[in-house]
């Protein structure tokens, strides 16, 4: 099967209707928490995570896919109009866009914006259908041993992408896998962490995690911020860029896109680094780098090219290997396994309708999302005037009746306001929790290539040292926690605020 | 000297999860490397975590360490949202869907000083039909919709 085969397929299943559907679903609720502040893809994701069991794999996928990119294209349409970065990856958009805004070119700055996230998104959707399976087929013939050695890369690698302290970031990820090993040993069938409840004998429902700590937790922060309310500056008129914008945002948008790819298929670095490191680059090489903070099209086109194009390819890891790169991949992660699809190198083979149907939606949200966002633009905006007494309410609705559905269980709502409960404790304590959820979805299969590696070398640690891939990928993982407990580089990450998705 | 109180205290949650653990671990069986026992993989992670919270720990009280204070517990938000949530579940299988969302909705509001009666009650009542129609009507869950009078 050729490219244009997989490609073909991938149209056949993105294209029926139910499929549309939700991706276009999907991706307005991914432009409509984009605009909202405080309400990131990742606890939508996990609110949205009970309504898609009901779904096909594929359709799940495909919708909550659209949730993840359509947030990056709204994120930046309220940094642009309000100057309020609804993710933290259009934090850098902010800087121009909103400036291009006060000098009377908002239209530009957002037609400028979606465009070049539409076409980074393209690239990135091609390089992900190229590259999925050559690198999924190394990965093929991996034993437990170089799995092992490649989720705990994934691991580290991405709890070293966060602006915490090290020890803060593994240490949260270890209480992740703890979490995720609760429940009944598959192996030897003893329970472990249930605390007598026979309700966990199944283990703690991801959903619930993932509402507790980052749902309730963003609401009560909120409320304890009693900052909420939005002024809209600068009215809308012309919408299509000149042709001298074209020629100025086309270097940055093409330099964007090419950052993007590299950082987006990082395990770890999402588009958060992405958008930072093109405004970097953008300083450095652009024509007009003398103009940038002074609503330069530059400084919109290349952040918001290189924060998509990351978007789309932190989907390269996650699909070919089986390791996501954040939280919100691990998220998506867990729609496979509680569909008992088990993540990894094989999918692409054992599920090519799933894979290559969600890589086509991707290039179909995406036009989707030009269209929602460049016309209707208006209709977002006033998304803005939901006063948050409103809102929060609605999401705990949500999220209560979500929580119950995934077990028809009132003892999961409660397992919900006991990780509520932990997340403001984090919250407190200044943790970044997204590595909980890494290490929940990752922890149990870990455990699992661990015990069958060392069972087939009778007890013999070795083995772990015995290929070259897994020595490799032993020495990065090694490699990255001592480069990253140097404090010089510590401080200079720091500056970058990691992605909270 | 502490002199990162976060840095402190986020160690001190690691060795006290990290002893729970170790302890917990230790009534399972362990086993050989060679067959492991389901205690294990969790004894290993408990005894990184007593690493990890020890070094974190002793780093917030070095000379080098950035002074900073424990933020502010401001309770009051916290209590009403967790508490509004219970109260969900609570009354979800003996008053119904709408009973529990309206007085999940309407208890939840405390939390925020914005908002006028009329709005909160007009939100919970909308809430709670929107629910019902979505989830019983549309997704057809399972769930008591009215109270059941018994």
């Amino acid at each position: 099967m050729d490219l244009f085969q997989n490609l073909l397929l991938g149209f056949a299943t993105a294209l029926s209707y139910e499929n549309l559907a939700y991706c276009l679903l999907g991706c307005v609720l991914g432009t409509a928490i984009g605009v909202l502040p405080g309400l990131g893809p990742l606890a939508t994701i996990a609110l949205l995570l009970p309504f898609s069991f009901g779904l096909e794999p594929v359709t799940a996928l495909i919708m909550l896919a659209g949730v993840y990119y359509g947030a990056q294209y709204g994120g930046s349409t309220t940094a642009i109009l309000v100057a309020l970065p609804g993710e933290t990856s259009s934090v850098v958009t902010m800087i121009d866009g909103h400036q291009m805004a006060q000098n009377g070119r908002a239209g530009v700055a957002l037609s400028t914006a979606a465009l070049t996230s539409f076409f980074a998104g393209c690239v990135g959707t091609v390089f992900l259908a190229t590259f999925a399976r050559p690198l999924s087929s190394i990965a093929l013939d991996f034993g437990p041993a170089e799995l092992f050695a490649l989720m705990l890369l994934g691991l580290v690698g991405a709890s070293a992408m966060t602006s915490q302290s090290m020890l803060k970031s593994l240490g949260i990820m270890v209480i992740g896998i703890l979490a995720g090993l609760a429940g009944t040993d598959i192996t030897s069938g003893a329970q472990r962490f249930t605390f007598g409840f026979t309700e966990l004998w199944d283990g703690v429902d991801l959903v619930a995690l993932a509402i507790g700590i980052f749902a309730f937790t963003e609401i009560v922060t909120q409320l304890e911020l009693h900052a909420h309310e939005a002024g809209l500056r600068g009215k809308i008129t012309r919408l299509m860029p000149s042709r001298e914008d074209f020629k100025r945002m086309m270097p940055s948008a093409l330099r964007g896109t090419a950052l993007g790819i590299a950082v987006g298929a990082l395990p770890g670095a999402g588009p958060s680094i992405a958008s930072f490191g093109s405004y970097t680059l953008e300083k450095r090489f652009s024509k007009y780098r003398y103009e940038l903070g002074n609503g330069a099209i530059e400084g919109v086109a290349g952040p918001e090219a290189a924060n998509n194009a990351a978007a789309q390819c932190a989907f390269v890891p996650t699909l070919t290997l089986g390791i996501p790169g954040s939280a919100t991949m691990a998220l998506l992660l867990g729609v496979l396994v509680i569909n008992n699809i088990q993540p990894g190198p094989q999918v692409i083979n054992s599920n090519p309708e799933l894979f290559w149907g969600l890589i086509a939606s991707m290039w179909i949200g995406n036009l989707m999302l030009l269209v929602l966002n460049l016309p209707l633009v208006g209709i977002w905006v006033k998304l803005l005037k939901v006063p948050y007494h409103v809102l929060y309410p609605s999401i705990l609705a949500f999220s209560c009746i979500g929580i119950y559905s995934v077990n028809y269980s009132i003892f999961e709502v409660y397992v919900t306001v006991f990780f509520g409960l932990f997340g403001y404790l984090l919250r407190k304590l200044k943790f970044e929790p997204a590595p909980i959820i890494l290490g929940f979805v990752l922890g149990p299969m870990m455990e699992q290539h661990f015990r069958t590696a060392l069972l087939i070398s009778r007890g013999d640690y070795g083995i772990f040292v015995k290929s070259n891939i897994s020595i490799t990928l032993l020495v990065l993982t090694i490699g990255l926690l001592l480069l990253m407990s140097m404090p010089a580089i510590r401080r200079r990450f720091s500056a970058v605020e990691a992605e909270e998705g | 000297m502490i002199k990162d109180q976060t840095n402190f205290f986020s160690g001190v949650l690691f060795l006290a999860v990290g002893l729970g653990v170790v302890v917990a671990s230790l009534g399972y069986q362990i086993g050989t490397p060679a067959r492991m026992g389901s205690g294990f993989f969790p004894l290993c992670l408990g005894i990184i975590l007593l690493f990890l919270g020890a070094a974190l720990a002793f780093q917030s009280c070095t000379a080098g360490a950035i002074r900073e204070r424990l933020e502010t517990w401001e309770l009051k938000p916290l209590l009403i949202i967790l508490g509004s949530v219970t109260l969900f579940g609570v009354l979800l299988l003996d008053f119904g869907l709408i009973v529990a969302t309206i007085a999940m909705v309407v208890a939840s509001s405390f939390a925020s000083r914005e908002g006028s009666w009329t709005t909160i009650f007009a939100t919970s009542v909308f809430l709670a039909l929107f629910c019902y129609l979505i989830f019983v009507v549309g997704l057809e869950l399972q769930v008591p919709v009215l109270p059941s009078l018994s």
